[in-house]
C-alpha cells in the first residue's frame, strides 16, 4: 500500500486539504476537494500526469463535496481519462453531485464520467448462465488455482489437482469423512452448493502445519479449520471470477456439517456434482460442486 | 513492540490464534480477540489499541460494518486498522479505501507480510 497527499508532499500551492490520493491493491483512490478553483489547474495538471503513470487496475475519482469546478477541470480529468485509455486503464468517477452531472452533461462528458456501473458486485439482470459447460470449466479452474495457493501459502505444502481430476462422488470415501464445510450460492446467476470434505486426521495434520507442531487440537479447532479452508478456496476463486470472468458470486461464511450430521447432505447425480480430489502430501481433501442440490 | 495492544477480529478460530502467535512473535504482549464486529466494537470502547486486524465477512456484524461505526466514534476515527480477508473484487477494495483503511492482506496469506505491515504501522505511530 502506499498513501500520499500531494498537496502536503510534493506540490505547497496546494494545500494538504485539497486532493489526496491512496493506492491498495491495485486502486488508486483520488478524493477531490470541496473547492476547486482556476489557478491551482497548473498544479493539477501536473499531478494528474504523474497519476498517469501509475502502474494500478483502476483509478477511483471520489468527487466528495465538490459541487462546481471550473471548465478546465473537466477538460484535466477528460485528458486523463484519455491517458489512462492508452495504456488500457480504467477511471471510475464516484459521488457525483447533481449539480456537477449538470455540468458533465452540459459539456458533453458523459463517457467520461459514468463508468460507475464497471465495479458493481451485482448486475439484477444477470441471467443463470451457468449451466454452460464453459463457465463450469472456468470455475472449476478458479476453484483449482485458489486451492494450490491456498495449501501452498497456509500450509507450506503442495496440492495435485488439474482440471482432468474432475471425478464422480465414488471417489470419495465417505465413512471416513468427518467435517463437511458449505457454501450454498442460489441468485439470479447460480444455484450450486460448494462443499469442503475432510477426515479428522488430515484436518490434525493442516492445524499443526498453519498453527505449529505445539497447537492443542480441540473439536472446535477442527471445525474452524474445515470452514476456514472453504473460506480461503471459495472466497479467493469468487474475487477472481467476479472480477476477471463477470461472475456474480456473493461473500459468504462457509457452514459446517459434523458426523452425525452427514446424511442431511442431499447430493445431486453427475453430471449436476462434480468432485475435485485435492490430494497434498498430508492426505486428500474433496471440493464438490453441486449444481443441483439447492 | 512490548507495550503496542493489538485486536484481531475474525470470526474462525484458526485466523485468530495464526495472527495471535505472529503478533506474539514480534514482541506484542497485549492482543485482544473478537469473533465478529460487535465484539470487536465493545473492545474497543473499553481498552485501547494500537491496531485492528480485522476479517471483512464475519456474522453480526461484518468487517467494513465496523469501519464505518469505528470511524463514526472520535475515540476511534483515526485508529489504523488492517483488512485480513479474502475480498479483493476492486468493489471491495474501493469501499475500503473510501473508509480510512490502513492497508490489505490478502488471504491465503505469508507470515511475514503480516508481521512487516504490522511492524510497519506500529512503528509509525510510536
Amino acid at each position: 500500500m502506499s498513501s500520499s497527499n500531494i498537496g502536503a508532499n510534493q506540490t505547497p500551492s496546494v494545500p494538504s486539504s485539497e486532493i489526496s490520493s491512496r493506492t491498495l491493491q491495485g486502486v488508486h483512490y483520488i478524493k477531490l476537494p470541496a473547492v476547486v478553483k482556476e489557478h491551482s489547474l497548473a498544479t493539477l495538471i501536473n499531478i494528474f500526469k504523474d497519476w498517469s503513470k501509475l502502474k494500478v487496475d483502476l483509478h477511483v475519482i471520489d468527487f466528495g463535496k465538490l459541487t462546481e469546478a471550473p471548465v478546465g477541470f473537466f477538460r484535466l480529468i477528460q485528458t486523463f481519462e484519455v491517458q489512462l485509455k492508452l495504456n488500457n486503464l480504467k477511471m471510475l468517477s464516484i459521488n457525483i453531485d447533481p449539480k456537477i452531472e449538470e455540468q458533465i452533461h452540459k459539456m458533453s462528458l458523459q463517457q467520461t464520467f459514468n463508468q460507475s456501473r464497471e465495479v458493481k458486485r451485482e448486475d439484477p439482470k444477470a441471467k443463470k448462465v451457468y449451466s454452460e459447460s464453459k463457465h463450469k470449466k472456468t470455475l472449476f479452474k478458479y476453484l483449482i488455482n485458489a486451492a494450490h495457493e491456498t495449501v501452498q501459502i497456509t500450509l507450506n505444502s503442495s496440492l495435485t489437482c488439474d482440471e482432468n481430476c474432475l471425478s464422480k462422488v465414488e471417489t470419495i470415501p465417505l465413512g471416513e469423512i468427518d467435517l463437511v464445510s458449505f457454501v450454498p450460492v442460489d441468485n439470479d446467476f447460480i444455484s450450486v452448493e460448494f462443499r469442503l470434505c475432510s477426515s479428522r486426521p488430515v484436518l490434525e495434520k493442516f492445524a499443526y502445519a498453519m498453527l505449529g507442531k505445539d497447537t492443542v487440537i480441540d473439536d472446535d479447532l477442527l471445525e474452524s479449520m474445515a470452514q476456514e479452508l472453504l473460506n480461503m478456496i471459495y472466497g479467493h476463486a469468487k474475487s477472481n471470477l467476479n472480477d476477471k470472468e463477470h461472475f456474480q458470486l456473493p461473500s459468504a461464511i462457509p457452514k459446517i456439517l459434523r458426523k452425525a450430521d452427514l446424511g442431511k447432505i442431499k447430493r445431486s447425480k453427475p453430471p449436476d456434482l462434480i468432485v475435485l480430489p485435492m490430494i497434498t502430501p498430508m492426505g486428500t481433501f474433496y471440493v464438490e460442486v453441486d449444481f443441483g442440490s439447492l | 513492540m512490548d507495550k503496542k495492544t493489538v485486536l484481531l477480529v475474525d470470526d474462525m478460530r484458526t485466523i485468530r490464534l495464526k495472527l495471535r502467535k505472529i503478533c506474539s512473535d514480534l514482541g506484542i504482549k497485549t492482543i485482544f480477540e473478537a469473533g465478529d464486529g460487535n465484539e470487536a466494537y465493545e473492545v474497543l470502547r473499553n481498552f485501547n489499541v494500537d491496531l485492528v486486524l480485522s476479517d471483512w465477512n464475519m456474522p453480526n456484524l461484518t468487517g467494513i460494518q465496523l469501519v464505518k461505526k469505528m470511524r463514526e466514534t472520535p475515540k476511534m476515527a483515526d485508529l489504523p486498522v488492517i483488512f485480513i480477508t479474502s475480498e479483493t473484487e476492486k468493489s471491495a477494495i474501493l469501499e475500503s479505501l473510501q473508509h480510512g483503511i490502513t492497508d490489505y492482506i490478502v488471504k491465503p496469506f505469508a507470515d511475514e507480510t503480516v508481521r512487516e505491515k504490522i511492524r510497519t504501522i506500529l512503528t509509525a505511530k510510536a
